[in-house]
């Protein structure tokens, strides 16, 4: 048939389908949509069709690259758009085609949007969805909307008009067209398509060919899949007009083997083409002739090389050879062959149909058009997208794929597979181009894009690439072959807790030589993972090769089980949850006593890093950790067990800590444990530092801090009260009074100024975090106003308002400079926060205290935007011009953040940084005098309660080696012994069965303004054992 | 390899001269010359073969035109027909390429689709790919493994499964993904990957075995 009657016919046919007075139903049947249940979905669907409206169609279309929410189906009834619903099961799906048509009720609650003309109230228009709306389909511009087995649905929406108006072009007109476009090849390189049409065209010779290469090997990338199964043709299309442009008499799609549905669809369209005049002696009646065929690949990375490639559709051995000749010149056969990649084709066909100049209106001056991207990994919203060059990573990652999953922060992006590089989220604002990518050591590749969050080890990812690209390595050159092994191992090393500093030399020097060294983009691209990883997350291999340790507690030979490796003090964690199960609750505490003193306090107050690991949260939520350790260490003081023996001291040597905080009082703590003679210096007539002070009664009851220090106490530490070390007695004077080490934990209790206008000294109505929360603790007297404004987004800052609150004041607000995302506050915090009536307005900074007769007035505030990420990685807020406005207080409480207040050891000599913390080692936290150690937040700044004890743990086990003249480093991190023989593995990792998480009861909302009554409550027994039952014990794996 | 059982039977080879009958395309029966015994793979994807039919071997001889260039798709067309491609399939394939045994040899070896050796009656295939990597695909790896005590690439005693891993589906978007036998499966866990696998048909005790009660 003529393909303008052809034409004609699928435009009626089109139109006929769209009036049709009958319902449509289209579903998703890609591999993704088939991956998800598909095919089930779809015989129900029919089945239901069947039964309520026999006439009624049933269209699988392509994927329209929402495939987070696969199975997807969408229904059009007549004279309605089509609604899309989304993560169906074929029950569900058959009750709502069901409810559809008969009840016509539509369910909006299940559906997700609509498309087309109409509307249904409160869904949103397909491509006004937050995953669309930034996209522009041009090589995606059918996937997903038309059958893809029917070359008529591809003809109906303007398909083969491109190719139609090059053949009555002349091919040197049409690479004219081509050039002007600014396409380039979209299989990585980003070689400028015309220019290697040109050189083929260019190239004397007979019989030249032309290669579509879609044997997309990138492990994480589907763009091509997508393409080939929801868009055949549109691929087709452009292959003939590349082959009519440089002269190409016959064509060969080499297709990866893996994709058997793809490979299906493009027979089936290389059988309609040729029915219909497309392919074979005379292409339209033009004269052209062209002869296509399909090679299936069987697998192998290195045929994404050009003359590899060539190589395998000659039947041999997939291995690359030195250039030149390009393939251009002499490629497959020996003739001058073109090739191309599956993306560049779909969009040759579209600049062809509509021009130049349309297609070079997108991008930026160097990438024109669009980019697809197979969008992937830890992100909420995974899919195939389409965006314009120069899209800004963070609008890919943020706002079509809606961000992080599983409220794990992202910490990168990885683009260009096994060749590319980790781009770190901090470069959020970098626009996605050739060059900028290739700028941050990272590469456009194909489009695979996964995404990684804090659960993902930056070494780890490299090992897993090297592992690919050195199996993939096709053994021809030796600096890839034997290169990328070295390398391998290199890393294998490190991720194994045997890594040396040397070995990032090492890896620095193999990864240039291989670069340089090796035949193929293979072997030059294959450092790429390693160098990126390198340059932007060095200190994930420091922590490996120094600590031994995993910050992301993903390799396996360094812990024993990520909640515990994730806890800075390494509690056994699934030890003591196993032990609560069991019943055996005095067990569970002399765990967590091993490496934790505090068990009361950090089951109350701890911000739980371990539950962010907890592999359990990867099935539905983590088990509750902190709530545990608290009703275990409840239920141990509720007892009346006999008085705690004090350890039995063994060593002579006495050791002095200044400050009796949980950092200085762990030290001591385990000191005793070791047989050391211990005192502890406080300056204030109570211990515990901030717990004792700071935190407020509602989070962390002064009884429960008292019984921990007493249990203390009767364990042997000695503790001296309004004892403050400086001007008197200093560090100096404790070393010739005997003691053979000091440890300094003197915390960082010092508030900080705002630094605006009207802070003056005495302006009645202003206060500090910590003093106020001090003077409120100690039962002082405070008096807050009606309207008060904190300043800050921290703890102090949360601690302050619902203090403030509960002091009496009518309405707390606290302006933060930032955005939630960078609140240093727990989730639960902050919700309490809120539920209790805090408001909070992020992204404002105060200018002026305005004072009225010596009271705050009230504050004068700006509007900040978040600018470039400073060195910490959080983006800097920055004022908004002209954005000035008053808010309305009688009380200021500033908690911009505290500082350590260590001029006291001045006369010490102890070294201090910039930053007038004090300098410590961070391995032994030895200062620059001998036998003096520092840790915590004079050391660190302000920092979490567990981290200080984690650095009294570690002072504590670096004071014992110095007293006993051992000078390996220390090492605090518990390792796998065995390959652990499983004994009895956790009951269930069942779906089927997920036992919910729950929390702990908390005391009623309604009355917590009134009262400082500590909000949270423990677990009743059954629940505590219920709840540790979730345990998966990773620890046994 | 210790434990390793043959995981073939063995398939009487047809007598030269057979009826010449062209079959469906991909199916054409044609003579095969006697040879040594061949073994069939007992893995349920295979085509049946009864003693009285062709070899897959000889079904490539008129589909295909014998030359180098079809070498790779006449070795993936024995594959689907056997499983795997046995020794003397390549002998065949070099004998009717006019091929060193060498070269067939070296093809065979070098992609990753080709098998030399008999699978299992189920093959399961773990992705490794980037986003399965990251959504924890190897997990359900490691799990496999201690289940099936057996290394990717390896079959089970019992000739149940075959364990094998592949760069990528191109289904990351619902990753970790697992294959059994053709089907995708994506969004999986350790615990659904074991309850697929337990829903075939022939698989009627746990998959783990006893002592290690992974599934209760
Ligand atoms: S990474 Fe597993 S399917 Fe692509």
């Amino acid at each position: 048939m003529e393909l303008t009657t052809l034409r004609r016919r699928a435009r009626r046919q089109s139109r006929a389908l769209e009036k049709s007075p009958q319902p449509v139903v289209e579903i998703g049947m890609g591999t993704c949509g088939r991956a998800a249940g598909a095919d089930d979905v779809l015989a129900a669907v029919q089945k239901t069709l069947d039964d309520v409206a026999p006439k009624g169609r049933v269209m699988p279309v392509g994927c329209i690259g929402l495939c987070y929410l696969e199975p997807l189906m969408a229904i059009r009834r007549p004279g309605r758009p089509f609604v899309y619903y989304g993560g169906l099961t074929p029950e569900r799906a058959a009750e709502i085609l069901r409810s559809s048509i008969v009840d016509d009720d539509p369910r909006p609650e299940h559906a997700k949007c609509t498309r087309g003309a109409g509307s249904v109230p409160g869904l949103p228009d397909l491509w006004d969805l937050p995953m669309m709306k930034p996209q522009v389909r041009i090589a995606l511009r059918n996937c997903g909307l038309i059958d893809p087995e029917r070359i008529e649905h591809y003809i109906a929406r303007g398909g083969y008009q491109g190719l139609e108006r090059a053949l009555r072009m002349s091919p040197e007109a049409v690479i004219e067209e081509v050039k002007a476009s600014g396409l380039r090849g979209r299989g990585g390189a980003g070689f400028p398509t015309a220019v290697k049409w040109d050189i083929a065209r260019r190239a004397p010779g007979s019989g030249k060919t032309m290669v579509c290469n879609a044997d997309e090997g990138d492990p994480g990338a589907f763009m091509d899949r997508s393409l080939l199964e929801g868009d055949p043709h549109a691929v087709l299309e452009g292959m003939l007009i590349a082959a009519y442009a440089t002269g190409a008499e016959r064509g060969f799609l080499y297709v990866r083997a893996e994709y058997p549905l793809a490979v299906r669809r493009l027979r089936k369209a290389l059988a309609e083409m040729t029915e219909h005049g497309l392919l074979g002696g005379d292409i339209l009646g033009s004269g052209f002739a062209f002869d296509l065929r399909i090679r299936e690949g069987a697998g192998a990375f290195v045929c994404g090389e050009e003359t590899a490639l060539i190589a395998s559709i000659q039947g041999g051995r997939g291995t690359p050879r030195p250039r030149p000749p390009y393939p251009a010149q002499a490629g497959l056969r020996g003739r001058p062959t073109t090739i191309n990649n599956v993306e560049t084709l779909a969009n040759v066909s579209a600049i062809m149909a509509r021009g130049a100049a349309w297609f070079a209106g997108y991008g930026t001056e160097k990438s024109r058009g669009t980019k697809t991207f197979s969008l992937a990994g830890n992100v909420a919203r995974t899919g195939l997208i389409e965006v314009p060059m120069g899209t800004t990573l963070g609008e890919i990652v943020f706002e079509i794929g809606g961000g992080a999953l599983d409220g794990r922060g992202i910490k990168a992006v990885q683009t260009g597979g096994p060749s590319g590089g980790c781009i770190p989220i901090r470069l959020r604002d970098l626009p996605v181009d050739y060059e900028s990518l290739a700028a941050v050591g990272s590469i456009m590749g194909s489009g695979g894009l996964v995404v990684m969050d804090e659960g993902t080890c930056m070494v780890d990812m490299a090992r897993y690439f090297l592992t690919f690209t050195q199996s993939e390595s096709c053994g021809k050159c030796m600096p890839c072959r034997l290169g990328t092994r070295s390398m391998l191992e290199t890393l294998e090393d490190i991720c194994g807790g045997r890594g040396t500093p040397e070995d990032l030399i090492v890896l620095e020097t193999l990864s240039e030589a291989v670069k340089k060294g090796s035949l193929c983009g293979l072997g030059q691209s294959a450092p790429n993972p390693v160098l990126s990883t390198l340059t932007h997350f060095r200190d994930e291999y420091e922590a490996h090769i120094n600590e031994k340790h995993c910050p992301a507690a993903v390799c396996k030979p360094l812990m024993v089980s990520p909640c515990q490796h994730t806890c800075p003090v390494g509690v056994d964690v699934p030890g003591y949850v196993a032990a609560i199960a069991d019943g055996d609750y005095l067990a569970a505490v002399d765990i967590i006593r091993e490496r934790n003193p505090f068990p009361a306090i950090c089951g109350r107050i701890c911000h739980h890093p371990c539950e962010q690991r907890c592999r359990r949260g990867e099935l539905d939520a983590p088990v509750s950790i902190r709530s545990l350790k608290r009703f275990v260490a409840d239920w141990y003081f509720e007892q009346d067990l006999p008085a705690p023996e004090p350890f039995p001291q063994t060593k002579e040597e006495r050791v002095a800590v200044v400050g009796a905080g949980p950092g200085g009082l762990a030290c001591a703590y385990f000191l005793a444990q070791e047989g050391f003679p211990v005192t502890v210096f406080e300056a204030l007539p109570v211990a515990g530092g901030m717990l004792a002070v700071a935190l407020p009664e509602f989070r962390l009851p002064r009884a429960v801090v008292e019984q921990e220090i007493d249990y203390l106490v009767a364990r042997g530490v000695t503790i001296e009260y309004d004892s403050p070390i400086g001007d008197d007695r200093t560090v100096d004077d404790l070393l010739h009074e005997g003691f053979s080490a000091v440890f300094i934990a003197a915390g960082a209790a010092r508030s900080r100024p705002i630094g605006i206008p009207g802070e003056a000294e005495g302006i009645e109505g202003l206060y500090y975090g910590l003093p106020f929360l001090e003077d409120v603790r100690l039962g002082r007297r405070v008096r807050v106003g009606s309207r008060v404004a904190v300043v800050g987004g921290g703890n102090v800052a949360l601690d302050s308002a619902r203090t403030a609150l509960r002091l009496g004041a009518d309405e707390v607000r606290i302006l933060y400079r930032r955005s939630r995302e960078e609140m240093p506050v727990t989730a639960l915090e902050y919700d309490q926060a809120r539920e209790e009536g805090i408001e909070i307005d992020f992204l404002v900074g105060p200018t002026r205290i305005v004072r009225d007769n010596g009271r705050v007035g009230g504050l004068e505030c700006v509007r900040m935007a978040l600018g470039e990420p400073d060195a910490g990685g959080r983006r800097r807020p920055v004022p908004l011009p002209d954005s000035e406005f008053p808010v309305e207080a009688d009380t200021v409480i500033a908690t911009v953040g505290q500082t350590p207040d260590i001029a006291f050891l001045r006369r010490d000599g102890i070294a201090e940084t910039a930053w007038q913390t004090l300098a410590a080692d961070p391995n032994s936290l030895a200062t620059n005098v001998p036998g003096v150690f520092a840790g915590g937040d004079c050391v660190t700044g302000p920092g979490m309660v567990i981290d200080a004890i984690a650095a009294g743990r570690r002072a504590a086990i670096a004071i014992r080696k110095y007293l006993t003249g051992d000078d390996s480093p220390v090492d605090v991190h518990d390792r796998r012994t065995e390959p652990a023989e499983p004994l009895e593995l956790p009951p269930t990792e069942g779906d089927e069965v997920l036992e919910p998480r729950r929390e702990p009861p908390a005391l009623d909302v309604s009355l917590r303004a009134a009262c400082f009554d500590e909000i949270e409550r423990d677990y009743s027994e059954a629940e505590a054992r219920r709840e540790a039952g979730r345990c998966l014990r990773c620890d046994l794996e | 390899m210790s434990g390793r059982r043959s995981r073939a039977e063995l398939v009487t080879p047809a007598e030269p001269g057979t009826l010449v009958t062209p079959g469906d395309p991909g199916r054409l029966v044609t003579p095969v010359r006697p040879g040594p015994e061949i073994r069939r793979c007992t893995c349920g994807a295979a085509a049946p073969i009864r003693p009285e039919e062709s070899m897959p071997v000889a079904r490539i001889r008129d589909h295909f035109e014998r030359r180098r260039e079809d070498l790779i798709a006449m070795l993936l067309t024995i594959q689907r027909g056997l499983g795997y491609l046995p020794e003397d399939a390549l002998l065949d394939v070099a004998q009717l390429t006019k091929l060193p045994v060498s070269t067939v040899y070296g093809v065979a070896t070098f992609y990753e689709q080709f098998r030399l050796d008999p699978c299992g009656r189920h093959v399961v295939k773990v992705c490794r790919g980037t986003a399965c990597h990251v959504r924890g695909g190897d997990r359900i790896l490691r799990e496999l493994r201690t289940a099936f005590r057996i290394e990717p690439g390896e079959t089970t005693d019992d000739n149940l499964f075959t364990l094998e891993t592949v760069a990528c589906f191109g289904s990351c978007a619902l990753a970790p993904v697992v294959v059994i036998d053709d089907t995708v499966m994506g969004r999986m866990t350790p615990y659904r990957t074991r309850a697929a696998l337990e829903r075939l048909d022939d698989v009627a005790a746990p998959v783990v075995s006893e002592d290690q009660a992974l599934v209760t």
